[in-house]
This record gives C-alpha cells, sequence and structure tokens, in this order.
C-alpha cells in the first residue's frame, strides 16, 4: 500500500456511514478511478492479514466497519507497513555502493562500505556480487584483497562513463513516476554527490555558452555535460586522467566543438585552479559532440560524411517500411529526426558510453514488431560504421518510427495551440506528440521545445496550454504535466483540465454493464449474501469466457483442410499456403522463402514424427498470425531422416515471436499424445477438426 | 548465469517452442538460466553455453566451442530433458 492508500484506509475507518468515491476523491484530490484503485489496493491487503474488507455497494458508495477485536491487529499491521516503506530498495542500495566504490581513489574495507550505508557485511558483499555483473559490460572490474578490501579496475573513461550513467539514473529518478523531478532537483541531486565542487559555477557555464553559441542541449543533455565536468573537476584532482589515442585527439582538435571545450576548460581552470590537459579537452568535446542537439535548424548535411548517413538513414527507413509493410508518409520529416539522433548516438557508441532509455520495456512491449524491425534494419548501420547498437539504443530508434507510425493514423483538427515541454530528447516528446494528438483531435502542437528554449518560445508565441514532462514553476498557470508515455490518467487530467470530453472514451471492462445487469435478475430473484462476491465470479466467469474465443482466433476456420491429397513435400507446402494467401496472411514470396530455407538446411520443418511445420520469418511476408491444419489422405516423405512420413501440416504464419506460441505449443503437445495424429487425420471436415479439437479442450488450458 | 541459445530457420517457430519447453523443464528443475531464441542467420555461438537446434541447423553452425543439443522431436519433452540435464552436468 502507498501513503495514499494507508490514508484513504484512515478516512474510511473514521466515517461510520456510507461515502461515496466521489466524496472520497475530492477529500483527497485524486481522480475516482484513483480511489478505485487504492481500495482495490487496500482490501488486498486488508485479505493477505486476514482482516475484514471494505464493503462497497452501488449507489451508497463505500462503509468500512471494523470491530474492536479486529481494530488493535489493523493497527499493528499498519505501523509495520509504514515502517517496512522507508527502507532503501536494493537497486537503490547498489547504485549507492558502486557510487562509492568508482568515486574512491583506492581501496575501500567492505566494514566502512556496511557501516556507511547501515547494513550488514554480508550484504554489502552480495551486493558486489551483483554490481560485479552489472559492470562487467562497461569494462569494469571488481579486485578484491583479503583483509584489504575492495577497488574497482578500469580505464578512467570507463569509470566516468559510468559515474555519469549512475548519477543521471540518481537524479532523475521518478522522472517518469508521479513524483518527478524537476531540472532543479536534478542539479541539487548532482550538487549532493560533490559536496566540496562549485556547481553553480559549470551550471552557469554550460548556460552562457548555450546561450553564446546558439547550442540546444536536452534537460537530459545538460544534466550530463554538468556531471561530466564535475567529475573532470574532481578526479583532476587526484590525478586521475583520461588518455585519448593520438590520431582521435588530432582529429577531436578539427571538430568545431573543440575551440568551446577549450574556451570551457580556460574558465575551468581559473576558477578551480586546476590545470585541465589536452586529453580532457578532446574528451569534453566529445560530450559536447554528443550531447543531443535539439531543433531541427542545426541540421546541415554538408560533408560527404554526413551525406552518407543521411543517405544510410534513408536505406535503413526504406527497410524498416519493407519489413512492417507500411509506407511512411512523412519520411523526409522522419529521416531528419532520425538523423538528428544518429550524429550523438554514432557519437555515443564510438566512446563506448552506453545509455539507458528510461522506458525500454513499455516501448518492447508495446512495440515489439517495430522493435523487431529497427533491430533488423540497423544491420545497416552498424556494418557501415563498425558499431554495435545496444538494444537500448535500438529502442530509441524504435521510438522515432513508432511516432511516425502513430502520425499516420489521425486527422489534424486545430483548436488549441500547444506548447510541449520535454526533457528526455527528441524521440520521447515525438512519441508524446503523437499520442496527445491522436488523443485529443482539438489540439495544435506548435513546437516541442526543451526546458530552456521554453520562456523564450513563449515571449515570440501564442499558447493556450503548455503541456510538460517536467513540472513547471507555479508562475505558468496553463501548463499540465504529465508522462512520457501518456498514461490513461494522463489523459484524465487533461480532459479535466480542458473541461471536454475525450473522443474516444475507452471501455475499461466491456462486461460490466453486462454484469450489472445480471445482478439486477439474480436479485431480483434471490437472495443475495455478498453482492460483491457473485459480481467478482461473475466478472471472471465472463473474462474466461471472452479469452476462449480470443485464444480461439488464431486458428481461423478457413485455415483448417482436410484429407487433402499432395505428391511430394513442395506441394504439400503450398497446397497448406493457399488459405494463407487467399486469405493475406502471408504474400507469395513467404511461401518461396520457406521452399528455400527447406533447400538450404534440410526438412527442418518436420518438428516432430509425423508433422511439419512450415513457416519463415516474420520479415519475409506476413501480414498476419494463423496457424494452419492440413492433414493429408497418404503419408508423404519430407526426407527427414526420423521423422518421416509427414501426416500433418501445421502452416505457420507468425507477425511476432510471441503471440502464436501458447496455441502452438498446445496444439503440438496434443499431437504428441498416443494415436492423436492419427484420430486427427481421420477427420473427414473442417467442422470435424474443430470439434475435435474443442472437444479435448486443445486450445482452452495454455 | 547458464545461457542456452534455441536455434532455427526463422527465429518465430521451432526455435521459440524449443524456449518455451527449455524455461518449462529449466523451472521444473528449478535450474536458473537465460533462454533466448533466434534464427540461424544471426546466431552467434559465442553468446551462449548450450545451443539447442534440430540437426540440420547443427551442422551448420561452426566455429561453436559450446554442446550443441540437437532435438529432431520437438514434442518430445523427455528426450530434451534428459540431454538438457545431461549438458548442463557435464558444463558444470
Amino acid at each position: 500500500m502507498n501513503a495514499r492508500a494507508i490514508k484513504l484506509l484512515k478516512l474510511l475507518m473514521e466515517n461510520e456511514s456510507y461515502t461515496t468515491v466521489e466524496a472520497l476523491a475530492k477529500q483527497l484530490g485524486v481522480s475516482k478511478r484513483s480511489i478505485r484503485y487504492d481500495l482495490e489496493a487496500i482490501n488486498a491487503w486488508l485479505e493477505m492479514n486476514d482482516l475484514p474488507k471494505i464493503v462497497s455497494t452501488p449507489r451508497k458508495g463505500v462503509l468500512y466497519e471494523l470491530s474492536e477485536a479486529f481494530l488493535e491487529k489493523l493497527e499493528t499491521n499498519l505501523l509495520r507497513e509504514h515502517r517496512a516503506e522507508p527502507e532503501l530498495d536494493i537497486d537503490a542500495r547498489q547504485q549507492i555502493v558502486l557510487f562509492n566504490l568508482l568515486i574512491s581513489t583506492g581501496v575501500i574495507s567492505l566494514e566502512s562500505l556496511a557501516k556507511k550505508i547501515k547494513v550488514s557485511k554480508t550484504t554489502i558483499a552480495n551486493d558486489i556480487n551483483a554490481i560485479q555483473e552489472q559492470i562487467k559490460p562497461q569494462g569494469l572490474t571488481i579486485e578484491r584483497t583479503r583483509g584489504v578490501g575492495i577497488e574497482i579496475n578500469g580505464d578512467e573513461a570507463n569509470k566516468r562513463n559510468s559515474l555519469v550513467k549512475l548519477l543521471r539514473s540518481l537524479a532523475t529518478k521518478g522522472t517518469l513516476q508521479e513524483n518527478m523531478t524537476t531540472l532543479e532537483d536534478a542539479f541539487q541531486s548532482i550538487k549532493a554527490y560533490f559536496p566540496k565542487l562549485d556547481i553553480d559555477f559549470i551550471i552557469k557555464l554550460i548556460e552562457t555558452l548555450e546561450k553564446e553559441s546558439g547550442y540546444h542541449f536536452t534537460a537530459e543533455g545538460i544534466i550530463d555535460l554538468i556531471t561530466h565536468i564535475a567529475l573532470t573537476v574532481e578526479r583532476l584532482r587526484f590525478d586521475k586522467k583520461i588518455i585519448i589515442d593520438k590520431d582521435r585527439l588530432h582529429e577531436l582538435q578539427k571538430n568545431p566543438f573543440y575551440s568551446s571545450a577549450k574556451n570551457l576548460a580556460e574558465q575551468i581552470e581559473a576558477h578551480f585552479k586546476i590545470r585541465i590537459p589536452q586529453d580532457e579537452i578532446g574528451y569534453i568535446t566529445i560530450h559536447l559532440m554528443s550531447t543531443k542537439l535539439t531543433g531541427i535548424d542545426h541540421m546541415d548535411v554538408g560533408s560527404d560524411s554526413q551525406h552518407n548517413l543521411y543517405s544510410l538513414i534513408l536505406d535503413v527507413i526504406k527497410r524498416i517500411s519493407e519489413y512492417l509493410r507500411v509506407q511512411f508518409l512523412n519520411e523526409k520529416e522522419l529521416a531528419d529526426d532520425l538523423y538528428l539522433h544518429m550524429s550523438s548516438t554514432l557519437e555515443r557508441l564510438k566512446s563506448r558510453q552506453t545509455i539507458i532509455n528510461p522506458i525500454f520495456d513499455e516501448i518492447v512491449q508495446k512495440y515489439s514488431s517495430v522493435f523487431n524491425a529497427s533491430k533488423k534494419a540497423i544491420k545497416i548501420l552498424e556494418s557501415a560504421y563498425d558499431v554495435h547498437f545496444t538494444d537500448h539504443e535500438i529502442s530509441y530508434v524504435a521510438m522515432h518510427i513508432g511516432a511516425a507510425l502513430e502520425l499516420k493514423s489521425y486527422k489534424e483538427q486545430l483548436k488549441i495551440n500547444v506548447l510541449l515541454v520535454c526533457a528526455s530528447g527528441i524521440g520521447t516528446s515525438r512519441l508524446l506528440r503523437t499520442k496527445l494528438i491522436s488523443n485529443f483531435t482539438n489540439f495544435n502542437i506548435v513546437a516541442t521545445v526543451s526546458y530552456f528554449e521554453m520562456e523564450k518560445f513563449l515571449c515570440d508565441h501564442t499558447i493556450d496550454l503548455i503541456i510538460s514532462t517536467l513540472p513547471l514553476d507555479s508562475k505558468h498557470k496553463k501548463s499540465v504535466t504529465v508522462t512520457p508515455l501518456l498514461s490513461e490518467k494522463d489523459v484524465e487530467k487533461l480532459s479535466s483540465y480542458l473541461k471536454v470530453n475525450r473522443q474516444s472514451e475507452k471501455k475499461l471492462n466491456e462486461v460490466e454493464p453486462l454484469i450489472e445487469d445480471m445482478m439486477k435478475i439474480i436479485e431480483s430473484h434471490a437472495q443475495v449474501h455478498s453482492s460483491e462476491n457473485l459480481k467478482r465470479d461473475l466478472v471472471q466467469l465472463l473474462n474466461k469466457q471472452k479469452n476462449r474465443t480470443a485464444k480461439s482466433q488464431l486458428i481461423d476456420k478457413d485455415l483448417i483442410m482436410t484429407q487433402v491429397k499432395c505428391t511430394d513435400w513442395v506441394s504439400a507446402v503450398k497446397k497448406a499456403s493457399e488459405p494463407f494467401i487467399k486469405q493475406q496472411y502471408v504474400t507469395k514470396s513467404y511461401v518461396e522463402k520457406i521452399i528455400e530455407n527447406s533447400t538450404t538446411y534440410g526438412p527442418y520443418m518436420v518438428v516432430a514424427p509425423g508433422i511439419a511445420m512450415p513457416h519463415a520469418g516474420t520479415e519475409d511476408g506476413v501480414f498476419k498470425t494463423g496457424i494452419g491444419i492440413m492433414t493429408l489422405e497418404k503419408p508423404i516423405k519430407f526426407n527427414h531422416k526420423s521423422n518421416d512420413p509427414v501426416k500433418v501440416v501445421i502452416f505457420l504464419s507468425a507477425i511476432d515471436n510471441t503471440t502464436h506460441i501458447g496455441q502452438l505449443s498446445s496444439l503440438l503437445g496434443f499431437l504428441s499424445e498416443e494415436g492423436e495424429l492419427d484420430r486427427l487425420c481421420q477427420k473427414k471436415s473442417r467442422d470435424e477438426v474443430i470439434e475435435y479439437l474443442n472437444h479435448n479442450e486443445v486450445f482452452y488450458e495454455i | 548465469m547458464l545461457r542456452i541459445l534455441t536455434v532455427c530457420g526463422a527465429g518465430v517457430g521451432s526455435s521459440m517452442m524449443l524456449k518455451v519447453f527449455t524455461q518449462q523443464i529449466l523451472k521444473q528443475e528449478q535450474i536458473e538460466a537465460s533462454v533466448n531464441a533466434t534464427d540461424i542467420s544471426s546466431v552467434d555461438p559465442k553468446s551462449a553455453d548450450i545451443i539447442i537446434t534440430t540437426s540440420d541447423f547443427a551442422n551448420v553452425i561452426r566455429n561453436s566451442t559450446c554442446p550443441i543439443i540437437r532435438i529432431d522431436n520437438l514434442t518430445d519433452k523427455v528426450n530434451l530433458k534428459n540431454q538438457l540435464l545431461e549438458t548442463i552436468s557435464k558444463i558444470k
């Protein structure tokens, strides 16, 4: 339970009569939906603690009645719940241990670490094992000296990269949750980690640079730059220097950013009274280059190498649109965005900096096919530049593509002028932008700017509403803060702000209205002991029923054929593919690819005795996921050394690598049972096959 | 942690099935391991401790130093389990 839920529970304990959800929502200053979620969480907690649950009655509200006997138990349990909260979670603790290790200039004893973080030595030792795995990909190792302590070994550049990454994640923690951090908070957090350093000076330095040079950094980029510079100063004091390869340094000195870096270095030298070696200036140059620049007007596709990158990006987009079988309407805009993004990405990859996408999981989940297509297409860049894109880097590319795709599916109607303020770079804001437009057709997104550009922009433009991913000062009255992925909650927030109803109100639970009707009928015929429980059981039953229909949809009736006559394996594959091509599940070339693969690698499609499962990859021409069943009149040889002859052909088309797995494994599992394969082959018609599979509940229990 | 790679022609069919079955076995036996599915053209033998695939593909995967389990009957979980457990015990 979170703090708000606890507050709600206490409130309910005070109320002796029914309170409506609406009143509770008003009292706590949150939405009705939030209250319902909280009530669910509270009831789950109460159940876990063997306490009576909150009663909710339609049209009356909610009530919590508790006898004296339970009261004490509740209070002790609540107290325990409260106390458990502030403890550091494992991740946060490990981050702090890692920070201490990275920042130290010598060996640290386990004991001093344990004391500092207030946990046992065993805990620290376990954390260190986990950390060791985490930092391995960053080129760092942990050295233990018995009786003395531990130390991190590795390149100074690797250590610093790792520190910056860590500090950023500590400083911007919560950016995606409700309690977002502002840039100010992030600065405060950096200051806390460098108590002896004049961070304000560095902040001013970067702001001046931005003004004078005309560069625009994103908020995220600014945090990184400041941390890098602070680290440079800190590490130089302990004589920990970066060494850059001579040729690379020479190349960097020709870069336009080098003079800015040199200028920065001179001011830092004067202020902090240290000497900054040339290699370090080169290092700052790299970071200036790789800090994300915002705004398309900085784009200059002049030189050959830049031109080359741009045309490679066009190739990548073309490849992706082939994989996904879509045409980007705004290809030029997408290419510009990706170019801007890739310029900094390639710098990052060359200097082995890693990046973490805070919404990686959501991207991979929501846009899995886009992610996979991007991953494959990005090989073009990987081979051209001899770099390796991490999955997190690819997820950023997928964000751009996903944004471009969502853009396709809306029509603009200009009404409210919206300024979008974004912290985490171009990819996030693009996605947010299209999500906003598809939810609110009356939004006209005038521009997307970084936090620092906002003030200037507001002076020159008329804006009706500011939507920001960072909380803004209270003087910006017309602003709403949202999460980058625009959750349902955000949409609700915006709707209530605009006092308009959303265009596309989604039904949360489709069975809800039906349940209400059923409840009325049941209540009129019978005495109901617990309407709450009855309702829950009904919801479960109906949802289960709905899932059943959903699950059997992959096996389309039209994809089933019985006792088909074929002469050889090629004709069998072709025959099995016919309904797939006719119903536009796959292209003809998909079938050719299957035959080609089999000729190259052998009859691997014969996956079990008597069962062939012809299929190729998603990118070979799949529009829709489908599983076909074709039984053969006479068994056919596929030339497999142990599984011949084939009796059933299960033709498969898969749009991703997950949707079909449940059904396919149930089907294969079922057919591997003694005699089932032959029984299936005896079925004369589609209906008989379906009847047989349904009778055996093949697709129900997964 | 033990890294297991399942391989097939396209990375969506047999290799995903092998992945699911392997995960089921590992869960039963309470063995911790990462299981990934991939297609034959992007397989990197260095990224795995054990490779599971069909005979046809096993013949194609060269310069692999890790053991390759050959599964020709996808539905024969008993065989998969025996081979998998035997290979794991050899590695350890």
